[in-house]
C-alpha cells in the first residue's frame, strides 16, 4: 500500500512525479469547468484532529475537482469525546468503505499508527511537529512555477527557512523536498527556535537573517507557534520582528527576483510585516492555489491506477523484451 | 542501439524496483528490415544479473515491418488532402494530438496542411489520463501534456492519434474535450486503424488500414520520439521465456 507520509528519504524522481502531475492540474483548475472524472466514485475521508482552514479545505477541494467524494471528521463532535480511541475510530471510518485518509493529529507520528491499522493509502495532513509533506510538495511546486519552469528540480537555488524552525513541521518536510530537488536550504533563527540537534540535516545554519538576506532567492518565513510554545523563547514580538522579521527594509535588500513565502497563517507585524505580505513577491496566495494542484497529483496518484487490492482483476500490459537482434 | 544499452533498458524493466514506476518507460527499438519482410527476434538466451541470481530470460517474437518512413509520410500527405477537402479548405480547424505519438503527428499535419494550403492551422495535445474508463485497472501512468493553441467553441477539432484499436481511447478524449469547450463538429484522424473497436466509433481519416488479431501488437515509431519511423506488428505466436535458476 502506498502512502505519503514524510519527505524524508523521498527519492527526487518521486517528488517530480507529484510536481510533474500537478502542474497539469494547476491547467485543470484553470478551466472553465474545474473538475475532472479521475477518481470517480472514491470517497476521501479527512481526519482532522487539529484545528486547520486552508489544508482541509484544500484537499477538500482536491477531492471534489477529480470527482471523488469527501468526507470530514472533526474531534470536536465525534465519539472521541466519548472516549473512543484513535484505532477505533480509524477502523471505523474504514469500516464504511472509504479509499483514503487525510490525517492530521497532534502527536508526531500517528499517520504511521493509522497507516498500519486501515487498508486503504494514508496522507499525512501535517503531524505535532514532525511532517507535512503535502505543504513541502506545494512549496516546492510553487517554486518551481517561479524559477524553472515546469519540469526538472530546484538545482542551484538558495532558500532561507526562517523562524520557529523547533515546532515547524512544515520545515521538516521542506528541508528533505527542496534538498532532494537540488537547492540549498540555509536556516534562520534564534538558538532557542533551531532544534536541539540538526546534525544530519541537510543544512546549514546562520544566526541573523540579514547575513544571509541577499544571497536568498526564496525566503521562507514561518510563523511563530504560540501554541506549542514558541513564543516563550525570545524577549519579546517586537525584538524578534527586529532580527528575524520579513520587514519592508529587509524586502528591499533581497535580490530582485528573490521572493518571500510562507505556509500560512501569517501573524502580519510579527514574522512578516503587513507590506510585504501584500508585494507581489510574496508567493502566499500562489502557494495556496497550487496547494489544491498538489494534492490532486496526490490523490490521483494514490488512487489512481491499480490498488494493492488481490481480488481486483489486475491488468498488466505485456512488458515487451526483445532480447539481441543484433544483425 | 548497442547491445550494451539494450541490456541496460531490458535490466530496468526487470528490477522490481521499478515496477508500478509510474513513468512512461521507454520502448525498445524494433529492429530493422524491409518492409513485407518478417524478422524473429533473437532466440539467444541473454544471461542477466538479477537480486535473486543470475536467470535467463528470451521472448522471441516475429516483426513485420508494415509502414516505412515514406510510407508514413504519404500516408499523413493524403489524410491532409483529405482533411481539406471535406472542410472545404483550412479555416476553423484545429488539430489536437492525443500524447504521446498523436502530437508530433497532428504537428506534422498542421505542416503539411500549410504546405498545401498556405493556411496556419493551429496544432495542440489533448490528454486523456484524466478520462480514461480503466484507471482502476490498470498501473498508474503519468499524465501528459494538456494544451490548447486556441478556444475550441465552433472550430472543426481534428483528433489525431496514431493506433485506432478499441475506441476507449477516443471515448475519453470525446469527454476531455466536453470539458474544455463546444467544438462545431469533431474528426478522427488515425494513422493506423488495427479494428476491434468495443464502442461505435470510427475514424474519418486513415493512415492504413491493418487487418490485426488481436494478441498482435501494433507498434509506431515516430522520429521525433523514438529517432526511428515506421509501424510494425510484433506477433508473439513464437513467444517463449525460458527462465533459469543459477
Amino acid at each position: 500500500m502506498r502512502h505519503l507520509l514524510t519527505t524524508e528519504g523521498m527519492a527526487r524522481a518521486e517528488i517530480e512525479s507529484y510536481l510533474d502531475d500537478a502542474d497539469e492540474f494547476v491547467d485543470v483548475l484553470a478551466r472553465p469547468i474545474p473538475k475532472v472524472p479521475a477518481l470517480r466514485g472514491k470517497t476521501v475521508a479527512t481526519l482532522f484532529f487539529e484545528p486547520s482552514t486552508r489544508t482541509k479545505m484544500s484537499f477538500d477541494k482536491a477531492a471534489k475537482a477529480l470527482s471523488a467524494d469527501t468526507v470530514s471528521f472533526s474531534p470536536g463532535t465525534s465519539s472521541l469525546k466519548k472516549g473512543e480511541s484513535l484505532k477505533d475510530t480509524v477502523l471505523t471510518i474504514e469500516a464504511m468503505g472509504l479509499d483514503l485518509i487525510v490525517v492530521r493529529h497532534e502527536a508526531t507520528g500517528a499517520p504511521w499508527r493509522v497507516a498500519a491499522w486501515a487498508s486503504v493509502p494514508v496522507v499525512n495532513g501535517g503531524d505535532g511537529a514532525h511532517q507535512h509533506p503535502t505543504q513541502a510538495l506545494l512549496d516546492s511546486l510553487t517554486l518551481r512555477r517561479r524559477f524553472g519552469g515546469r519540469r526538472g528540480g530546484l538545482d542551484g537555488l538558495r532558500i532561507g527557512i526562517v523562524g520557529d524552525i523547533r515546532h515547524s513541521r512544515v520545515a521538516r518536510s521542506d528541508i528533505h523536498a527542496f534538498t532532494a530537488l537540488g537547492a540549498d536550504v540555509t536556516l534562520v533563527a534564534p538558538p532557542t527556535l533551531l532544534p536541539l540537534d540538526t546534525t544530519g540535516w541537510p543544512v546549514v545554519t546562520a544566526g541573523t537573517l540579514d547575513d544571509v538576506l541577499p544571497e536568498l532567492d526564496a525566503v521562507y518565513v514561518l510563523r511563530v507557534q504560540a501554541e506549542r510554545g514558541g513564543a516563550s523563547v525570545f524577549p519579546s514580538f517586537a525584538e524578534y520582528r527586529s532580527r528575524f522579521g520579513m520587514t519592508a527594509d529587509r524586502l528591499r535588500r533581497l535580490k530582485p527576483d528573490a521572493v518571500v513565502m510562507h505556509p500560512g497563517p501569517m501573524i502580519r507585524g510579527v514574522e512578516i510585516d503587513a507590506a510585504v505580505a501584500d508585494d507581489p513577491r510574496c508567493l502566499v496566495l500562489d502557494q495556496v492555489a497550487n496547494g489544491v494542484a498538489v494534492r490532486m497529483a496526490v490523490l490521483f496518484q494514490l488512487l489512481g491506477g491499480t490498488r494493492g487490492d488481490a481480488s481486483r482483476p489486475v491488468e498488466r500490459p505485456a512488458e515487451r523484451v526483445l532480447v539481441g537482434g543484433e544483425q | 542501439m548497442a547491445q550494451r544499452a539494450r541490456m541496460g533498458v531490458l535490466a530496468s524493466l526487470l528490477a522490481p524496483d521499478r515496477r508500478g514506476d509510474s513513468r512512461r518507460r521507454p520502448l525498445n527499438p524494433v529492429q530493422r528490415g524491409r518492409k513485407g519482410e518478417e524478422q524473429h527476434a533473437h532466440v539467444e538466451p541473454t544471461r542477466l544479473p538479477t537480486r535473486q541470481g543470475a536467470f535467463c530470460l528470451c521472448r522471441v517474437v516475429a516483426v513485420k515491418p508494415v509502414m516505412d518512413p515514406e510510407d508514413v509520410a504519404r500516408a499523413l500527405r493524403r489524410i491532409a488532402h483529405e482533411v481539406l477537402e471535406q472542410n472545404q479548405g483550412g479555416d476553423g480547424l484545429v488539430l489536437l494530438g492525443i500524447p504521446t505519438r498523436g502530437v508530433p503527428l497532428a504537428a506534422r499535419l498542421a505542416e503539411l496542411l500549410e504546405e498545401i494550403e498556405g493556411v496556419e492551422v493551429p496544432f495542440g495535445s489533448l490528454d486523456i489520463g484524466l478520462y480514461r474508463d480503466d484507471l482502476d485497472r490498470r498501473p498508474r501512468t503519468a499524465l501528459g501534456v494538456t494544451s490548447l493553441p486556441v478556444p475550441l467553441d465552433g472550430r472543426t477539432v481534428v483528433l489525431v492519434d496514431d493506433v485506432l484499436y478499441t475506441g476507449r481511447t477516443i471515448r475519453a478524449a470525446l469527454d476531455a474535450l466536453a470539458d474544455l469547450g463546444r467544438p462545431a463538429r469533431v474528426r478522427l484522424a488515425a494513422l493506423c486503424d488495427r479494428g476491434h473497436r468495443e464502442l461505435p466509433i470510427r475514424p474519418d481519416y486513415v493512415g492504413k488500414n491493418l487487418p490485426t488479431s488481436t494478441v498482435e501488437r501494433v507498434m509506431v515509431r515516430v522520429g521525433e520520439i523514438d529517432g526511428e519511423e515506421g509501424v510494425w506488428i510484433e506477433s508473439p505466436a513464437l513467444t517463449t521465456t525460458r527462465e533459469e535458476q543459477p
